[in-house]
């Protein structure tokens, strides 16, 4: 059974497509400096695996 | 939606998000579909704090527990996953041909196999991954950038439009 599609490729993407591109990944990078700053107790859900 | 996760494995440390995808910035259609039908596309992010041994087999399963976890109790949630070429991956399996993958290929090829492995021994069924590649070269140099929606069938039409939309800024 296929649960994965076959993947979209798209060559040389517009300009316009990767300006976009550009704002989700700065907007990535805000997130990850959002998650390295977490305190601890600030997690839903924690875990320590032996 | 906006939930965490932190996994600790001696000295690694895994950081875990999904937060809500900002959709003001798709077409009016799009964010009607979304809207009227109450979707929520969430970002899936995957972040390694400290440590660079190996991520073992025990920290996928639990991250991907978590996870589907999360999409099952949340029956109109989309799942968005951008494959980042922001941090690397340290002691990465370079044994099966691995060796010169981009790092952000690496991880769409981890993230489709983690899928795939986890719908079948589960025996779930209605749920699609969407992989979409944009290779963005001019000579033979530059990147590629991979990115994928995990959608419950009944919203594939919602990914369609996403697919369409980009393929259409993308003039193609």
């Amino acid at each position: 059974m296929a649960y994965t599609k076959e993947t979209l490729v798209i060559s040389n993407p517009s300009d316009k497509l990767l300006k976009v591109v550009e704002r989700l990944r700065t907007h990535k990078r805000t997130q990850l400096e959002k998650l390295r700053n977490m305190k601890s107790e600030e997690f839903s859900r924690r875990v320590i695996l032996s | 939606m906006e939930a965490s996760y932190s996994i600790v494995q001696k000295e690694n440390e895994y950081r875990i998000l999904l937060t809500s995808v900002n959709t003001e910035v798709l077409p009016a259609h799009i964010q009607e579909a979304i809207k009227s039908r109450g979707i929520d596309i969430s970002e899936l992010i995957i972040e390694r704090i400290s440590g660079e041994s190996t991520t073992g087999q025990d920290v996928l399963h639990d991250i991907t527990s978590w996870v589907a976890e999360l999409f099952a109790s949340n029956p109109k949630l989309i799942i968005y996953y951008s494959c980042d070429d922001i941090t690397p991956i340290p002691s990465r399996n370079e044994k099966s041909g691995n060796k010169n993958m981009p790092v952000n290929a690496y991880r769409s090829r981890l993230f489709t196999h983690i899928f795939d492995t986890y719908m079948a021994s589960h025996q779930v069924s209605g749920v699609t991954n969407t992989p979409i590649q944009l290779d963005n070269y001019e000579n033979g140099v530059g990147y590629s950038l991979f990115f994928h929606f995990i959608a419950r069938d009944i919203h594939i039409d919602i990914v369609e439009m996403l697919k369409e939309d980009i393929l259409e800024v993308s003039g193609k």
